[in-house]
């Protein structure tokens, strides 16, 4: 297995938008290359293309916003990496794609060559969701509560009926990712899902004490049945990997956020990781998980 | 959605094209004297989306697997790929079909419901469909859903479900009350209804609040039980179809404005249900719900998980040992009982 591994191991990372695909890979990019905290993974030999993370890391260090990915980008990520314990060199790659892809093919069915090709050969998922958005998955029991007592029901039935209409964009957001996760195990691409690792992102936005289990199963309890019932190794990580609201860098605002997290002595210090006995600081435990390094 | 002006009544006052209401006041639309079957062909198939794939795009990817609802012509291909059982909603319009499905895609995205929680769906879309309509159309005063259509297609909506180490598939068809209530009035109609033949369970939903509004109880108690005989003396359902009476709409009786104990009246009316059908030729059952606790909220949802529990089932594996030859003729037939 190890050798197998040393050949390369190779990750997705999806999520919708917003769902921090990219702050995550700034953050593991300065990590394990400042050295400024331990971690289970270290950086291997520093040889190849490194500009679009030299890119997002830079804007992360210095507490900006990390820009996401734009509509139609494809960022092939590359890391070498090499196991503490083992000594093991893994080559990860994942691929940062704009979520809007995963939310098209919700609608059109069609998923681009760029998107198929970045999953060949993928071992494991890096499954983003993210604590920072609001519930959209209310049922009509959430909203029949909602009902005025005087209400004329049939008279807003009838309005109500000659103009709905349905935008599949308004979807919930666990419904699309379960669809997405559905669709690229059966045909035409068959992936075979061995791994999962949830990364709930924004993390910092979560009440203290808050298991990522817990917050799963309450905050997008369809995804988290079927992750339950899916056939592969599943874990939950609770992520906040910017390590609070900063400002975009085009727009400003938000200083006293940012000047609190640039006050860290080590930038790697605003990031934190809960769950699975992870280190505090350490991004590099779902990966060394999901690259079945663990026990190794 | 694409706008139509099309003119399918011969009353160019009409426009139940477009507003699905006859000027005459004909409900349904069939017993109109000015509109025809024909003319239902002309009628609006209601929204669209494009979400084909261009032939070009296509080329340069992949289309995954659809996530509409399931066609006519593609369940007895889907039904064949696992053992599944199959559901049939009938009911006139608003009775509450689409409802019942929302709640149960509602629900799931809740938690899991009694015992069963959610393992795979191929109609997420069609699910997603349907609940964001009754989401989007409330605007926070009344949650509904729209009304399926009967130039609607029909189709089969799909969720695979676990409890304990039982996996259980089930599809469960959607077509408008308005082609039930076609059949009903017109027999002929009842071949079209593609779905009973595959049918494991055939659910009426009987409308308590429709049972015990002044204005429509009488006509409704027997139109009711017209349907259900329609079907069974044209031999719609088979055999082995279990039916399944769903009295839905039970937050509209449990509060009685005028003194009258609606409970009572809604009661009397299944025991009639009973007796007239529990002792026919189909496994008869009846069950209360509520999947939309609209008037009176506290009730919250009945009987929902006791119906994915009945739905869900495993099915018992079919006995294939070959069945004993009664005073066999031949030397091989008699070999099993020589060595016996």
């Amino acid at each position: 297995m190890g050798l197998i591994m040393a050949q390369g191991i190779r990750h997705m990372a999806i999520g919708l938008q917003s769902s921090g695909k990219t702050t995550f890979a700034a953050a593991l990019w300065y990590l394990v290359d400042s050295k400024e905290v331990p971690t289970l993974l270290s950086k291997g030999a520093h040889t190849g293309d490194f500009a679009y993370l030299e890119t997002i890391a830079t804007e992360w260090a210095d507490g900006w916003q990390v820009p996401r990915t734009g509509t139609g980008q494809h960022e092939n990520i590359r890391m070498n990496l090499k196991d503490q314990l083992t000594g093991q060199d893994v080559h990860l790659q994942f691929v940062d794609l704009p979520g809007e892809s995963y939310e098209r093919a919700f609608a059109t069915r069609f998923l681009g060559n760029n998107v198929v090709e970045a999953f060949e050969e993928a071992t494991g998922l890096m499954l983003f969701v993210s604590a920072d958005q609001p519930r959209d998955d209310v049922t009509l029991l959430d909203l029949a509560k909602m009902l005025q007592e005087n209400a004329d029901e049939d008279k807003l039935l009838e309005e109500a009926m000659a103009e709905a209409t349905f935008d599949p964009a308004k979807t919930p957001r666990q419904v699309q990712i379960v669809d997405f996760l559905q669709s690229i195990q059966d045909e035409p691409l068959y992936l075979g899902v061995e791994r999962v690792a949830v990364i709930i992102s924004a993390w910092d936005k979560v009440v203290a004490g808050t298991e990522p289990e817990a917050w799963l199963k309450e905050k997008l309890p369809l995804l988290n049945q079927y992750l339950g019932n899916l056939d592969a190794e599943v874990r939950i990580y609770g992520v906040s990997a910017q390590g609070g609201d900063l400002p975009d860098k085009k727009k400003g605002g938000r200083e006293v956020e940012r000047k609190a997290l640039l006050s860290f002595a080590k930038a790697t210090e605003r990031i934190k990781v809960v769950g699975n006995g992870a280190g505090q600081h350490d991004l590099t435990h779902p990966v060394r998980w999901l690259s079945s390094l663990e026990g190794a | 959605m694409t706008e139509t002006e099309t003119q399918v009544c011969t009353n160019p006052e009409c426009d139940f094209a477009n507003t699905g209401t006859c000027a005459r006041g004909f409900d349904p639309i069939e017993t109109c004297p000015e509109f025809s079957e024909a003319e239902i062909e002309d009628l609006d198939p209601g929204e669209e989306f494009d979400d084909s794939v261009s032939p070009d795009d296509q080329l340069d990817g992949v289309v995954l697997r659809p996530n509409g609802l399931i066609s006519e012509t593609d369940i007895v291909g889907f039904r064949n790929n696992r053992r599944m059982q199959t559901i049939v909603l009938v009911g006139e319009q608003k009775a509450g079909k689409t409802t019942l499905l929302s709640a149960i895609y509602g629900l799931f995205c809740k938690g899991p419901i009694g015992r069963y929680s959610f393992v795979e769906s191929r109609t997420l879309k069609a699910f997603a469909e349907r609940n964001h309509l009754a989401l989007v159309t409330s605007n926070g005063e009344v949650p509904t859903t729209p009304r399926t259509s009967r130039a609607d297609p029909m189709g089969f909506f799909h969720l695979r479900l676990k409890a304990d180490d039982d996996v259980s598939d089930i599809v469960i068809s959607d077509r408008s009350g308005e082609a039930f209530e076609a059949a009903r009035t017109n027999t002929g109609f009842i071949e079209r209804l593609t779905e009973l033949a595959l049918a494991d369970r055939v659910c009426f939903l009987l409308d308590a609040a429709k049972l015990t509004k002044l204005e429509t109880r009488s006509g409704y108690r027997r139109t009711f039980k017209q349907l259900i005989r329609a079907l069974i003396d044209n031999a719609a359902l088979r055999p082995a179809s279990k039916i399944e009476i769903l009295t839905t709409k039970l937050d509209r009786i449990s509060t009685g404005p005028d003194g009258r104990d609606l409970e009572a009246e809604v009661a009397a009316y299944e025991k009639e249900l009973h007796d007239e059908f529990a002792a026919g030729s189909h496994q008869f059952e009846m069950f209360r719900i509520c999947a939309l606790p609209r008037s009176n909220t506290s009730l919250g949802f009945i009987g929902l998980d006791e119906l994915i529990e009945r739905w869900a089932a495993p099915v018992a594996a079919i006995d294939i040992t070959p069945i004993p030859v009664q005073a066999p003729r031949r030397q091989f037939d008699r070999l099993l009982k020589v060595w016996g």
